[in-house]
């Protein structure tokens, strides 16, 4: 969730029109000049002890898992016994020529994109549901979203692991009570779709909550005149939204599209943890995969190069939010 | 604007002063004042009496010595594993399973022992002793041996007309046919995970089958052979027939699950019953404890099913800081006596001389009589590796949620198997 | 002629009252959806209570019992003897807690270098903070493992927290920049010419004004330090584990005990939960001011 709330924080329409005038910049500006001199270090000394952390436990790993995925590295490396050896593109040789890669790859893709689907075509809908149910009930659901927002992500998929229980699990029982439907004693594990969509609803019912409270608050930037100016036009209420409320609110839905992808195809507690720390090869995603071939079966180095192809993945998702972050940047 | 520097170095000392609060001071240091011993869950579940007496005995030698414990599933014991020895925080003690042995000698992990520290070492047993060395050096001391024998429930059985434990394939199938048609379609007639791949191989072995087979120095998979075949569907006609709880399910939990009074035979080791009749785990309201029967299980070829012979040794870690007091604590643990109360919880000895004094024990009879018929893994360089991989449990699997069919199924299984069982990791 | 009064107020009016009544209906509506919209999102929570209050055979009773009835504390006792629960609770806390105050401390200083400063490479420096939230940390782990091992800090609950720094560093600075831009310098400089020091200024006057954001982050931060379970798990030995891998560890290990597994979840996600509630107000407000006046 790091980077959940920023969205908040940068996205909003209005920083765009209306320059923040607490941006400090014209009482400043005299006074730049008069320090620019004596104090440029200050700024770096404050920033120093936070750039200092994330160079040491983010940008030197990202370094070392560069060189990683070129070296043989197992185990009598890991322990010492043995130095690293070079091995160029080998490991990527042997990645990229494994159909099974390939089957993670595309297992990922579509799983992280439906999980992205829902969560933002549910969470929309509930945000704009909750701008027309009585404030009791807004609370309520407020109340259950928070609930189930703040809930630890083991804590949530150890529940539905319960939930869906072949044996005891009220899901099975629930559904048997449907008139000629029968799913007792249902593993919904057995196969690799169905409980990965079981986990995908685990997914998105803990990433709802964060759409769609970010959402409330952008839409209750819609100025209401507008809507009611759209509705006197005659525009039905799809209309309204998707000529009035959809564009203002667009910028919010891109940047937490970006970073639902993002955190999607980042999932792994969820299965790793849903199948008992062992996902069978169906349920594997290009996280545990990578995490299996490095602390399962020892082979470190091809468990980075997966990892770093993971990256490179999410490079065009990444592109999106750069240019957010630039524009960004242009208002500072 | 001095100030303000001023003020943000005081910010940052404060920083430093929380971190160093933040940080566990003694968690690094391992001196000789303490030793730590990696056991698996088995022991703590079931043999803790056994741990607490090698502990009281090596700090009254020691005194002041601090012995720490830690436990793990046998699924997740060997990457942590991995991940510690490349710290200097290595365990002392740490507890293999015998087919676990190999990768970790050849890589140099474990410090060589002097076997003649050790009670009984001249009479290990031979399975267990090969697997402590390489290289005609010793890395390791046996802990004890498992063999697999069937237990099942009297009550359950004699509500469904049977009234003695069966002799032969054709019974035990006859009976639990019986059991199942009497109980319906939720009680698992024989609970069996499907996951637990030293059941599903004896139906190998016992059909003439085996896992792989070795050909000139090199090793090959034999999952697909005829005979294979013929073993892999005699069980999987027994998980389909007698078994209806999680059939995605392995067997770390097994005697929890039988606990819950929901099946009538299992087939698991010796301390698998008596586990699953304490009070923590009976769910019967007391039913297990006077009910449960073992007997030997017959194969489908006729003869007694060929069991794994499963076993743990304890070896010391090359990083150790304290390996004199961990070859200590490993006596202590393993002595004459040690044996004595494993025996006791329905395992085998370590050694000949105590073996021989099972049979006579009506208690043990059975499980001495199982063993006498057994298959091992694979001795090929690359075994850890196909373990490590689970592929027999994914085929397995693949096969009782009828995902693949047997053939194909065996059929993956070998060619996963052949890439990297010759291959020294 | 009442007849005719009444009937044409009726007609008079009838448009409007049905109109009324549709826009009553339709609130009914989406109030009876938003009801199911509750029931779905609360029900896990509710299901993890149930289960984790009633007595441990009723657990596994293939007909569910929709009420904990009678109540029991059955299942924590056995989840609090599995294993140790208050010491992961312990080292969570301290982890947490040290996470939250060293990064509201570091992302502070780091805000007000990007808020108050002017200065060459400021630009670089936002977009890096903000970029760095994009590598996900799941790839990382086989680095960061080594990196820990090398400077000595694997097995300690220093090198988590500073692990957990670079989950939650990015977000404070950002979130406590959006304040300190809505603070008007002047204030600050209307406090000095009071006879303040810039130091005071900052502390009397910014400082206060300061304080949602930093509740906002802090709690995020906690959140997140409290909820890790990747990182903890390999890093931490089993002697000094975290809260999460105490529970993640239960569930391996004794998948089939629901019953205790519930009230170890209980335990574990409530706190948190409650937490949350209590400040989610602060909380939003604080998240949304950033949004609003940014």
């Amino acid at each position: 969730m790091s980077a959940a709330e920023t969205t908040t924080a940068k996205v909003p329409p209005r920083r765009h029109s209306s320059p923040p005038a607490g941006d400090g910049r014209p009482s400043a500006a005299p006074r730049r000049t008069r320090l620019r001199l004596g104090q440029a270090a200050t700024p770096w000394l404050l920033l120093a002890p936070c750039i200092l952390v994330l160079v040491l436990v983010l940008g030197y790993p990202l370094i070392r898992l560069g060189t990683l995925s070129f070296q043989d590295y197992k185990k009598p490396q890991l322990w010492g016994f043995k130095p690293a050896t070079w091995v160029g593109f080998d490991n990527y040789r042997a990645i990229l020529g494994d159909s099974e890669f390939w089957s993670v790859v595309v297992r990922t893709i579509v799983f992280a994109g439906f999980c992205v689907l829902f969560t933002m075509v549910i969470g929309m809908l509930v945000a704009l549901l909750l701008q027309r149910v009585s404030p009791w009930v807004r609370t309520l659901i407020n109340i259950a979203l928070v609930a189930s927002w703040a809930m630890p992500v083991v804590v949530a998929v150890t529940v539905f692991k319960w939930m869906f229980d072949s044996d005891y699990g009220v899901v099975n029982w629930v559904l048997s009570q449907i008139p000629g439907v029968d799913y007792s004693g249902h593993n919904w594990f057995a196969s690799g779709p169905e409980g990965l969509s079981v986990i995908m609803m685990q997914v998105v019912w803990g990433a709802i909550p964060f759409v769609v409270i970010t959402l409330s608050a952008g839409l209750t930037q819609v100025p209401k005149e507008l809507e009611e100016a759209a509705r006197l036009d005659g525009a039905g209420a799809f209309g309204v939204f998707r000529y009035v409320t959809f564009p203002i609110i667009k910028p919010l839905v891109v940047m937490m599209t970006t970073l639902s992808v993002i955190w999607d195809m980042g999932v792994f507690a969820q299965v790793w943890l849903m199948r008992g720390g062992h996902p069978e090869p169906e349920f594997q995603l290009l996280t545990t995969y990578s995490y299996d071939r490095a602390f399962g079966v020892n082979d470190y180095a091809t468990g980075s190069a997966i990892a770093l192809l993971t990256v490179l993945l999410l490079l065009g998702v990444v592109a999106v939010y750069m240019r957010q972050m630039l524009k960004i940047g242009e208002v500072e | 604007m001095k100030r303000k520097l001023i003020a943000a170095i005081g910010v940052a000392t404060m920083i430093v002063g929380v971190a160093a609060c933040g940080s566990n001071g003694d968690s690094g240091k391992s001196s000789a004042s303490s030793i730590t011993v990696w056991l698996t869950v088995d022991a703590q579940h079931n043999w803790p009496e056994l741990v607490k007496a090698a502990d009281d005995a090596i700090i009254a030698k020691h005194p002041g010595l601090k012995v720490k414990h830690e436990y793990y599933a046998w699924p997740d014991k060997n990457a942590k594993l991995d991940a510690v020895l490349a710290t200097d925080n290595a365990p002392d003690v740490v507890e293999m399973g015998n087919t676990e042995m190999v990768p970790y000698m050849a890589e140099g992990a474990f410090a060589e022992v002097d076997p003649s520290k050790f009670d009984n070492s001249g009479a290990w047993l031979d399975g267990l002793k090969q697997s402590v060395m390489y290289d005609g050096k010793t890395y390791g001391v046996p802990y004890y041996a498992a063999a697999r024998i069937a237990t099942w429930r009297k009550d359950v059985a004699a509500a469904a007309g049977v009234s003695a434990a069966p002799k032969s394939w054709t019974e035990l199938t006859g009976d639990l046919d019986k059991i199942q048609a009497k109980e319906g379609a939720k009680f698992s007639a024989w609970y069996q995970p499907s996951r637990d791949w030293y059941a599903a191989m004896s139906f190998v072995y016992d059909a003439g089958g085996a896992i792989a087979k070795q050909d000139g120095g090199q090793w090959k998979a034999s999952l697909e052979d005829p005979a294979a075949i013929q073993g892999l569907n005699a069980w999987k006609a027994i998980e389909a027939k007698y078994m209806h709880g999680d059939l995605t399910k392995d067997e770390s939990d097994r005697y929890i699950v039988y606990g819950q009074g929901k099946s009538a035979m299992m087939y698991a080791p010796g301390w698998e019953a008596p586990s699953a009749a304490d009070p923590k785990f009976d769910k019967t309201g007391g039913k297990l404890k006077d009910n449960l029967v073992n007997f030997v299980l017959p194969g489908p070829s006729g003869k007694n099913m060929p069991v794994f012979l499963g076993g743990s040794d304890l070896a010391i870690p090359s990083k150790s800081k304290a390996q004199d007091l961990a070859a200590e604590w490993i006596n202590d643990f393993t002595n004459t006596k040690g044996q004595q109360v494993l025996m006791g919880k329905g395992n085998l000895p370590n050694n000949n001389t105590q073996l021989a004094t099972l049979e006579s024990d009506p208690a043990s009879a059975v499980t001495a009589e199982a063993a006498k018929i057994s298959w091992f893994v694979p001795t090929a360089p690359g075994w850890g590796t196909v373990e490590k991989a689970k592929t027999l449990q994914d085929m397995l699997q693949a096969i009782a949620t009828g995902k693949k069919s047997v053939e194909q199924a065996a059929k993956d299984a070998d060619s996963a198997i052949d890439k990297v069982i010759n291959v020294k990791n | 002629m009442s007849a005719m009064t009444s009937s044409r107020a009726h007609t008079g009016s009838a448009p409007a009252v049905a109109a009324a009544r549709r826009r009553r209906n339709a609130k009914l509506g989406w109030n009876a959806l938003g009801l199911l919209v509750f029931a779905l999102a609360a029900f896990p929570v509710y299901w993890m209570l149930n289960t984790a209050f009633k007595p441990a055979k009723d657990a596994i009773d293939p007909t569910p019992h929709f009420f904990p009835y009678p109540v029991s504390l059955e299942n924590f006792r056995r989840a609090l003897n599995i294993s140790d629960f208050w010491g992961p609770v312990e080292r969570s806390l301290i982890v947490s807690a040290s996470t939250v105050v060293i990064g509201a401390a570091i992302g502070l200083l780091a805000a007000l270098a990007i808020s108050r400063f002017a200065f060459r490479g400021r630009k670089v420096v936002i977009v890096g903070i903000l970029t760095v939230q994009m590598v996900p940390l799941v790839a990382m782990i086989i680095p960061v493992f080594l990196l820990l091992n090398q400077i000595h800090q694997i097995d300690k609950l220093s090198g988590l927290v500073l692990t957990y720094l670079t989950f939650i560093l990015p977000f404070t600075v950002w979130t406590l920049r959006g304040f300190l831009v809505n603070i008007p310098k002047e204030l600050e400089e209307a406090a000095m010419v009071d006879g303040c020091s810039r130091t005071g200024a900052f502390l009397r006057v910014v400082f206060p004004l300061l304080a949602p954001g930093l509740v906002a982050t802090s709690i995020y931060g906690f959140i997140q330090a409290w909820n890790e379970f990747l990182y903890a798990l390999l890093v931490m030995s089993q002697e000094h584990e975290t809260a999460t891998v105490w529970l993640g560890t239960f569930t391996t290990q004794h998948g089939t005990e629901y019953a205790p597994m519930m009230a170890g979840s209980t335990m574990m996600g409530i706190p948190v939960v409650i937490l949350f509630l209590l400040v989610q107000r602060k909380m939003a407000a604080g998240l949304t001011a950033g949004a609003v006046k940014g």
